[in-house]
């Protein structure tokens, strides 16, 4: 990403405004915009696929589609837990370079559907090359709490997964 | 064209629509030339709006003039706007876009279609809708191949006349549905296609049809969206047109002009006309009897006779009582009678079609003469004797007469009487009763009886005959006897003879039929000519068939897929439940048949016969063989075979290359060398399909001078392919010619130099999931067998375990699994291991290694090795353990998984999840790619 498209105007962020998806990862919580989330479901058995990047969990049968599965903890490079019962499979639609694609995220709980306005919003802060914050959208404030507004569509580009694949 | 000053037209008009009023003809007149000045100007600059406002101003002028408009000082006013707007575009130069015409006038009288990917337009006319067009666009594929096939056959038919008669049909069929949607270029060519066939088939002939017929292909294909439109094809045009042009004296063709037929008041002497209208009647109930006959033979002269005169009389007294429309219909008809009569034309098909109409038409206009004659008014025409007239006109132009050989041996495997009941014409007990007097009574009349019957002798002459018979001649016949006495002629004898036989020879049912009223001879006819189709058709019956879109067929396909899915999940579970529920599982196995018939079902959806791709591959040899000088007899057996949409659709490019191999270089260069050889100098290529072992097999075989495996051999070295022949089986031989490498083989002499783009087969065919196999016997031909799965839904395969992970190997690529000893593996510097296996060393993998499985056997002997190949290289991969065989439906993996190495896919597995299918060749690249690494 470079630094231009860093710079995010105030109208810009205007059209972020709108419903979320929360869930939790560790202790920081996260937003999907709602349009890209199709269904949440259960954890089920997943059937892991070699020679994938880390993070990718698997596959699994949704109602006779198979889709892959992301472990959102892994490719944050945070701290891997074991499945607890709260753990859940957000099924998202992603931009591929073919259309959309459908895919699963694992998240540590799902939290609650939140309106976020515009004067709730701030710009995705710059940690510099050390931390890549190239998929966070913006940040929103709800009170007290900080949601990290995700753009799903690069935290899970159809590209990085191939390309780190065949590797 | 004459180079047209648009400033100055445009100009003028300007001036008129100022000075022109409604009632100013003369002007207007002027404006609507002007108009169409512009529109044909606008055409050509590619001014498509204004050509459609210039056009339609003109109708507008058009109706002034005919006072149809209610306002035409509003019009007129309207008309000055565009005027003024034409001025615009034409003396400004301003942009047609920027150009506001008058909505009413911007509405095109055509409907336009937009070819999609071509971006082309085609106008269609007014009343023609877009769905027509697309029907027809569509019903179009079915009808060319079926012209293929025609022409096709053409040359080793026996039956060519009805060929071409088919072909002209198809051809005049075809020009005039493009007529009616306005593809004039389809109907030129058509037209004239026509014309050609109507002056007599040579070989050319053939092939400029083939050709019409490519680019007829090609175009359709492009209206389809399929391809880019074809230049329209001059060369074709001339060549048809040229043998035309040779003929052109003798072609007296006259130029059909179908007029409608007035209401007819009766005069002069009624009582003629009653008497005419009683005449005419038996003479048409007559002439179908007859016509029944000629339907059955048609050369029957008597028949023929009969009807012609019928026709001719009714002409006569009509044309004296002035009645045009029967006069004129019969005149036509006897016309083609005619022709009959000459034994130019032979009254078959729509010849003898067109008879029948004439005679019902008749019958209605005697009918409506009948009632005019009651009613005392005039007499109403018919709706469509016109078009008849046409019919018929057309069939005496068209009809050659190529002598029809008829299959008198072919006999009607269908009863005549089970067609009439089946096609509802007639009912069970009409037959029946037809039956009952079609028996023959059981004594002979006897000859002396007929004589006296028909008053040839008297009954005394009869009993003198007789007792000279009893004492004198016993054994001589009466006939002769009759004679001798000279009591009646030789002739009369034989007349008697002849009516004995018929009398012990019992009517035709369908004679009875229209005897007896239970059927008009009309639909005995029909029926007649349906048993002879079927006796000639091998197998009979035609399926009805609905088109459906291919997309919501594979949805069903997709849903039933899924529905099995969880049926088994649901037998699993209840198959664990054990005996607690002895009705549940008695209901679930019920809903396991029915749900696994459903699958069945379901995947036959998608499958077609191969026969298409068949018929593609029959024109090529006779293209090829044409070009190469080669005589080649193309056989092919299987062509009903049914396989899966796709992989027909897929198989062709390969199909291609290996017949165009089979011909370049099987099949001996020269017929005379193929006679040196003591082989028939007509080479054969057989095209097979056939089902075997699960499998398709399509089969390309040539009966030419095989492979050559010295010369393959030695390119194999030079490639660097093989170190030596030593250890070689053929086949392994032969699948070298599959090598890229090989692609370019003319190093390898002429003969057996085959390999042109086998690597390409191979790839396709594998990409089937299919593989080629190479039978070879010098001298003696080349066997390619190409063995395809039947779907590409599901495959069979074998369930393995490694650690805790389960995987799925197509069965198709397996060969063995065994349980390997300590001396059966051997290590290579340590790292690599290779398993003896039929005497030969075969890399063994360990796909736990390959795939990073935790907690898997890592003692080969405490595992199983499959022995799998791909290509032509074998390689053991060791398993935990085999779980089992299974049907599979496969589910691709998703975009986003697309590339994973060794994975050839997805299935959902009994217990709902997801199975991974192993890609043996990606495995053995991955394999070689990570013992760089190690």
């Amino acid at each position: 990403m470079t630094d231009q498209e860093k710079i995010t105007s105030k109208h810009e962020l205007k059209s972020l405004a709108g419903k979320y998806l929360t869930f939790k990862l560790a202790n920081e919580t996260y937003g999907i915009e709602i349009l890209k989330v199709q269904e949440i479901i259960g954890l089920m058995s997943i059937t892991s696929i070699p020679r994938t990047p880390h993070f990718v969990r698997g596959v699994i049968n949704l109602r006779g589609k198979v889709i892959p599965v992301i472990e959102l903890r892994k490719k944050f490079e945070m701290e891997a837990v074991e499945d607890t019962d709260h753990t859940c499979i957000i099924v998202v639609q992603v931009m591929g370079v073919n259309g959309p694609i459908t895919m699963g995220v694992i998240v540590d709980e799902v939290s609650e559907v939140i309106d976020i306005a515009d004067n709730q919003i701030e710009p995705a802060p710059s940690f510099g090359a050390t931390i890549d914050t190239a998929f966070i959208m913006a940040m929103g404030k709800l009170g007290e709490s900080v949601v990290i507004l995700l753009d799903i569509d690069k935290v899970l580009s159809a590209n990085e997964i191939q390309s780190l694949s065949s590797l | 064209m004459p180079e047209i000053n648009m400033d100055e037209i445009v100009e003028k008009l300007s001036e008129l629509s100022v000075f022109a009023g409604p009632g100013d003809l003369q002007e207007l007149a002027q404006m609507h030339t002007y108009f169409i000045n512009v529109r044909d100007w606008a055409k050509e600059q590619g001014y498509k709006k204004t050509a459609i406002v210039a056009d339609n101003s003109a109708d507008w002028i058009e109706k002034i003039v005919l006072q149809e408009l209610s306002d035409p000082e509003e019009a007129l006013k309207v008309l000055g706007q565009v005027i003024s707007s034409f001025q615009q575009l034409v003396i400004t130069r301003t942009d047609e876009k920027e150009i506001n015409y008058p909505d009413e006038l911007q509405k095109s009288k055509t409907e336009s279609i937009i070819i999609e990917g071509t971006g082309q337009v085609i106008e269609l006319p007014e009343n023609v809708d877009t769905e027509i067009f697309q029907q027809f666009i569509q019903s179009q594929e079915l009808n060319l191949e079926e012209m293929e096939s025609l022409l096709l056959s053409y040359n080793t038919s026996e039956d060519k006349g009805n060929i071409i008669a088919e072909l002209k049909r198809k051809v005049h069929t075809l020009k005039g549905e493009s007529g009616i949607l306005g593809l004039n270029d389809i109907q030129e060519l058509c037209h004239l296609a026509e014309d050609r066939i109507e002056q007599g088939v040579t070989p050319d002939l053939i092939d400029q049809l083939f050709l019409l017929k490519d680019w007829l292909k090609k175009k359709f294909d492009a209206f389809a969206g399929k391809g880019i439109m074809p230049p329209f094809p001059n060369d074709l045009k001339q060549e048809l047109m040229k043998k035309q042009g040779v003929k052109d004296k003798k072609e007296t063709k006259p130029t059909i002009e179908v007029k409608g037929f007035e209401p007819k008041v009766l005069g002069g002497d009624l009582d003629l006309v009653r008497d005419f209208v009683q005449e005419a009647t038996e003479h048409l109930d007559n002439c179908d009897i007859h016509l029944l006959t000629l339907e059955t033979d048609p050369e029957e002269s008597d028949a023929l006779n009969a009807v012609f005169r019928a026709f001719h009389t009714i002409k006569g007294v009509s044309g004296f009582l002035g009645l045009d429309e029967i006069k004129q219909i019969s005149h036509e008809a006897e016309n083609l009678l005619d022709k009959a009569r000459k034994k130019e034309l032979l009254l078959i098909g729509d010849a003898i079609d067109v008879v029948f109409d004439a005679v019902d038409a008749l019958k209605e206009c005697v009918e409506a003469v009948r009632k005019a004659l009651t009613t005392g008014e005039p007499v109403n025409p018919r709706e469509n004797s016109g078009e008849l007239i046409e019919n018929i006109r057309l069939i005496l132009q068209g009809q050659k007469i190529d002598s029809i050989p008829h299959d008198k041996s072919a006999k009607p495997k269908t009863k005549l009487g089970e067609i009439m009941v089946n096609s509802e014409l007639v009912t069970e007990d009409s037959i029946q009763r037809a039956i009952t007097l079609q028996k023959p009574s059981p004594e002979l009349t006897k000859v002396g009886e007929i004589l006296v019957k028909y008053n040839v002798i008297s009954s005394k002459q009869l009993e003198k005959v007789l007792e000279i018979q009893k004492n004198e001649f016993p054994e001589k016949p009466i006939g002769e006897i009759v004679v001798e006495l000279g009591f009646a002629t030789e002739e009369d004898i034989q007349k008697a003879l002849e009516r004995q036989a018929q009398s012990c020879e019992p009517p035709k049912l369908g004679e009875l039929l229209v005897q007896t009223g239970e059927a008009s001879s009309r639909e005995v006819a029909q029926s007649l000519r349906t048993q002879r189709a079927q006796s000639l058709m091998p197998q009979g019956t035609v399926t009805e068939a609905i088109k459906v879109d291919a997309n919501r067929l594979d949805q069903l396909v997709d849903m039933i897929g899924e529905l099995v899915i969880a049926e088994s999940m649901v037998v699993r579970e209840v198959e664990l439940q054990g005996d607690l529920y002895t009705d549940l599982s008695r209901h679930v196995g019920q809903l396991d048949k029915i749900t696994r018939e459903l699958q069945l079902m379901a995947m036959s959806l998608r499958m077609i016969p191969i026969k298409s791709t068949f018929q593609k591959m029959a024109r090529l040899v006779r293209d090829l063989s044409k070009k190469t000088g080669k005589l080649i007899e193309f056989h092919t057996s299987g062509e009903d075979t049914e396989l899966d949409k796709t992989v027909v659709d897929k198989i062709g490019d390969p199909l291609v290359h290996m017949v165009r191999n089979s011909v370049d270089h099987g099949i001996e260069s020269s017929p005379e060398e193929r006679v040196k050889k003591g082989k028939s100098p007509v080479g054969n290529i057989y095209l097979r399909a056939f089902h075997s072992g699960g499998n398709i097999h399509i089969q390309v075989e040539d009966d030419g001078a095989g492979l050559n495996r010295e010369a393959i051999v030695k390119k194999a070295m030079e490639k660097g392919l093989i170190r030596s022949e030593e250890g070689l089986t053929d086949s392994e031989i032969w699948n070298l010619i599959f090598e890229p490498g090989f692609s370019t083989a003319k190093v390898v002499t002429e003969v057996s130099g085959r390999g042109v783009g086998m690597d390409v087969v191979k790839k396709n065919i594998e990409a089937l999931r299919g593989n080629v196999e190479i039978q070879s016997t010098p001298g003696e031909g080349t066997i390619f067998t190409i063995r395809l799965p039947l779907t590409l839904a599901i495959i069979d395969g074998m369930v393995v375990r490694v650690g805790e992970e389960r995987y799925i190997l197509p069965t198709l690529s397996i060969i063995i699994s065994i349980r390997p000893t300590e001396k059966d593996v051997t290590t290579v510097v340590g790292k690599g291991e290779v398993l003896k296996f039929h005497g030969k060393l075969i890399n063994l993998y360990r796909l736990n290694r390959l795939f990073n499985i935790p907690n898997a056997v890592e003692k080969y002997t405490d595992g199983t090795v499959v022995v799998v190949e791909t290509g032509n290289t074998q390689i053991g991969l060791l398993v935990d353990e085999i779980l089992g065989q299974q049907q599979i439906v496969i589910k691709s993996l998703g975009e986003a998984l697309k590339g994973v190495p060794g994975i050839a896919g997805g299935a959902i597995m009994p217990d709902g999840r997801v199975g991974l299918i192993l890609d043996i060749a990606g495995i053995l690249k991955l394999a070689e790619e990570s013992a760089t690494f190690v």
